[in-house]
């Protein structure tokens, strides 16, 4: 009995870190609408200073957490001011760009000084050393501590936030800040004041973890991902959702780990699969972000036809063709792989107005039923490959049929969360996928007797592919489909009133994307002859992300672009430095800072757009600084002034 | 109390107001009226500071506002009861009416704005969202009077509510002007304004058109309707 009660005591103390962290990340997405992405790095941070703290000058945990929490804020604070600020009101992609960039920016400063992995119990004072007798348990006294730390925490900011003046301000410079500004209100130095608060509880949380867990400046990714689901799920923006939903990822999570160990880690994606199939909103009712709408900065028409143009098709096959006497021809391959990727992405993201977080489910999946049809069942390399993308874009069928009825971020939430789901069942069934291993020695074979292991020719086949997937896309994208689809994109309702179903619309898009990317998946394991877990990490659904945006959305060749950037950084930083990731988060950083419409779209955007209108068009976007209600004053405004 | 001179009032690209001149002398009720789109939230905006692109002047009590920012201008003296209340859902009555410190020696202690608006005293605690509409009007009206505004700027109080509440409204619109405050009316209603207000200016397309007195309303009363599209 006592084991099972001390197991739920464990549950308790992670879901306490979940808890604190979850609820800085949803007082954050309350006040800004901001899906905070580095908080996981804010946690390591908190961690490291403790740690830091603790073994050069023998500090206890109580310096330790002081000292973390406020750096962390501080930190947290002057990213906000300076950074994150100016992305407010737009759409969650550029956020997420944004701070992961800054995320990856800070672990690699953070490895570059330290790279050590331990846990820092000399952190733990005598008080707290020891175990402690409950009656009913004998329990290690730190580990209570963390539980009553993180409940006290938890419990004092509901009050300040629901009993308090300065808590009535803040709610009220959430919901309302340019009204509150009328009332006197100082919403900038609220803004920053949560922000630094959200930001010093993930310090706190990271160094409260020092003595008890891995130490690394890894150790923030595995955290964000289960408090991004556990935000989700309780409800965006919702205090009590967090908390609630915090604590019981960890009591679920202690439970799994008695009955199916190997599934502890998925079940939280389970559980908020479940829960926004039939919540939509989440458990608790939280922040009304169908209010909100999130501005993207799209392409002109100009713009648009410009890269649906003949002559921008010329130079794009120019390029494909060169590509291979500049980079060894596997690389070739991978940029132009890469890129169908990201331009099965792009067509979900820029044209049908979805962010998937999940797209690696058919990337690898595609692969890995490939991989195990030819390895284990001895398929043909063909008939393996046709086999992959059609079970692969079935299953997106599947999802599709979810997930159409999806929007924003509870759309990208619930492809996050197949996404992981899929991860995990490739894990589980490890004598078919090779698990950790993954499968190796896929053979290419031949096609019209070309011998296809030889990279160059594999290479030619491949940009065959690319190159009749782009033009469909083009020939698409031109017809009344394809603008139907950016018609739900830019009014859904209007769509809907003139007499499409808008959910049938964008469903035939996820599917589309699912096959797009199930066919770069194939190609990509055969590329390298093996498949790996890699291939449905929730990192490989980040890389289109990035190359998207950094190529730019909707510009078709932009996201390819993007994606040999990337490819081609990668792998020659990889020579010259260790700091790869580094300069990558810098790159990201600037793209939303200087470029938001990606590198490509922005040049385009200045000589085409320019020259023909000399006033500037964006100015006035992306200055709503938390003015969340001012779209709808400024829209009913708008329409009285016509 | 109030000079505007040669507003300019944009949103993003559209040029909304064009040119307004008002004055407002101290204890008087002045009017708005005009067709929708006409620009009078605009110019309600315009002087709490609320419209990011403005040029022109704007005197308020001898001091020169058209830069200032809305916390400062809110800190002067300038309430603003807003078109559609600006209740904050989320905070209890008693939060949103003190949401506003409390500035200057005009302010009314709670007592006396619980005076005004009894009801608001025995909703204390509730949220604020399930008050009804004029419930919510008076809610709007109290906070800048508990916030100690010597001038307000009340959007189109009478908007959506039963003609008896109304009543109510307008008599607390005038306890208000014998308190001593400076009232700027946004009204369509137009035996509304009549009864509440000294003067009135009529706007349209961004311009002010017409200074009008009551009697020149009450007679013209017909024509106007017609003009207004009520």
């Amino acid at each position: 009995m006592s084991y099972y009660i001390s197991l739920l005591f464990n549950g308790l103390v992670s879901g306490g870190f979940v808890a604190l962290m979850s609820l800085g990340m949803s007082i954050i997405f309350g006040m800004m609408r901001i899906v905070n992405f580095m908080h996981g790095s804010l946690y390591m941070l908190g961690a490291i200073i403790a740690y830091f703290l603790g073994f050069y000058f023998g500090a206890s945990i109580w310096i330790g957490m002081l000292a973390a929490s406020i750096l962390v804020g501080v930190l947290g604070a002057i990213l906000e001011r300076t950074l994150i600020r100016r992305l407010y009101g737009l759409d969650l992609a550029y956020i997420l760009i944004l701070t992961t960039g800054l995320s990856l920016f800070l672990e690699d400063t953070v490895r570059n000084f330290y790279s050590v992995t331990s846990s820092a119990p000399f952190l733990v004072p005598q008080v707290l050393k020891g175990a402690v007798n409950l009656g009913f348990i004998v329990y290690p006294k730190y580990r209570l501590f963390v539980v009553v730390v993180s409940i006290l925490l938890c419990l004092g900011t509901w009050f300040a936030l629901e009993r308090t003046r300065l808590g009535a301000l803040v709610r009220a410079a959430s919901e309302r800040p340019s009204l509150l500004k009328c009332f006197g209100g100082n919403v900038p130095l609220l803004i920053s004041g949560s922000f630094f608060f959200a930001c010093a509880l993930a310090g706190l949380a990271g160094a409260l973890s020092a003595p008890m867990r891995n130490v690394s400046p890894y150790m923030g990714q595995e955290m964000i991902n289960i408090v991004f689901a556990v935000v989700v799920a309780g409800g965006m923006g919702s205090i009590a959702g967090s908390v609630v939903m915090g604590f019981a990822s960890g009591i679920l999570q202690a439970l799994m780990a008695i009955v199916y160990p190997q599934a502890s880690t998925v079940i939280i994606y389970v559980l908020m699969l479940v829960i926004l199939v039939v919540r939509p909103g989440g458990i608790f009712s939280g922040v009304d972000i169908s209010q909100f709408p999130l501005h993207y900065t799209p392409m002109t028409e100009r713009v648009r036809a410009f890269f649906l143009s003949r002559p921008a098709a010329m130079v794009a096959l120019a390029v494909g063709f060169l590509l291979p006497w500049f980079v060894y021809p596997i690389l070739a391959t991978d940029i132009i792989l890469w890129g169908l990727f990201a331009v099965g992405f792009d067509l979900l993201f820029a044209y049908a107005g979805l962010l998937s977080f999940g797209q690696a489910a058919y990337w690898g999946t595609a692969a890995y039923v490939m991989g195990v049809l030819a390895m284990t069942f001895g398929a043909p390399t063909w008939l393996a490959f046709i086999a992959g993308v059609a079970i692969s874009t079935t299953l997106g069928l599947f999802f599709g049929l979810i997930l159409a009825r999806k929007k924003g971020i509870y759309f990208s939430m619930i492809t996050f969360a197949i996404s992981a789901i899929i991860a995990f069942v490739v894990n589980q069934f490890a004598d078919y996928t090779g698990g950790e291993d993954g499968l190796h020695g896929l053979s290419r074979g031949t096609l019209f007797g070309m011998d296809l292991q030889n990279d160059r020719v594999y290479y030619h086949v491949c940009m065959a592919i690319v190159i009749l997937v782009i033009f469909f896309l083009c020939r698409l994208l031109k017809s009344p489909y394809g603008l139907s689809l950016l018609g739900a994109r830019e009014n859904e309702r209007r769509m809907m009133s003139v007499g499409y179903n808008v959910f049938f619309l964008r469903l035939k898009a996820y599917v589309l994307s699912a096959f797009i990317v199930s066919t770069a998946g194939a190609l990509y394991a055969l590329n390298h002859q093996f498949v790996t877990l890699e291939m449905v990490n929730w990192r490989a659904s980040g890389e289109p992300v990035m190359m998207t945006l950094l190529g730019g959305a909707g510009t078709i060749f932009g996201p390819v672009l993007g994606a040999g950037i990337v490819v081609v950084m990668r792998n020659a930083l990889s020579s010259i430095t260790d700091n790869g990731s580094l300069y990558l988060g810098l790159l990201f950083i600037t793209v939303i800072l200087f470029a938001r419409r990606g590198i490509l779209g922005e040049s385009l955007h200045n000589i085409l757009d320019r020259q023909q209108n000399t006033s500037p068009h964006n100015g006035s976007d992306g200055k709503t600084a938390g003015n969340h209600s001012e779209p709808v004053h400024s829209s009913k405004e708008a329409a009285d002034v016509d | 109390m109030l000079k505007i001179t040669n507003l300019d009032s944009f949103y993003g690209e559209s040029h909304v107001l064009q040119g307004i001149d008002l004055n407002v002398e101290a204890g008087e009720v002045v009017t708005l009226i005009g067709r929708n789109g006409a620009g009078k939230t605009t110019t309600l905006k315009s002087i709490i500071g609320d419209i990011p692109r403005r040029t022109g002047s704007i005197v308020f009590n001898n001091a020169e506002i058209i830069n200032a920012t809305s916390e400062q201008i809110c800190k002067m003296g300038v309430g603003l009861v807003p078109d559609d209340r600006g209740i904050f859902s989320t905070l209890s009555v008693y939060e949103n009416l003190t949401i506003g410190r409390p500035v200057g020696p005009q302010a009314w202690p709670l007592s006396r704005v619980y005076e005004l608006f009894p009801v608001l005293k025995d909703r204390n605690a509730q949220k604020a969202s399930s008050l009804s509409g004029g419930e919510q009007q008076m809610l709007a009206i109290a906070r800048p009077l508990y916030m100690g505004s010597t001038f307000l700027l009340l959007d189109e109080p009478s908007e959506g509510l039963a003609p008896v509440i109304i009543d109510a409204i307008g008599s607390a619109i005038q306890q208000i002007k014998a308190a001593g405050l400076t009232v700027l009316l946004v009204e369509q209603n137009l035996p509304f304004a009549t009864e509440v207000a000294d003067r009135h200016y009529l706007l349209e397309n961004g311009r002010i058109v017409r200074e009008m007195s009551n009697s020149e309303v009450a007679t013209e009363e017909e024509s106007l309707l017609a003009h207004l599209g009520v």
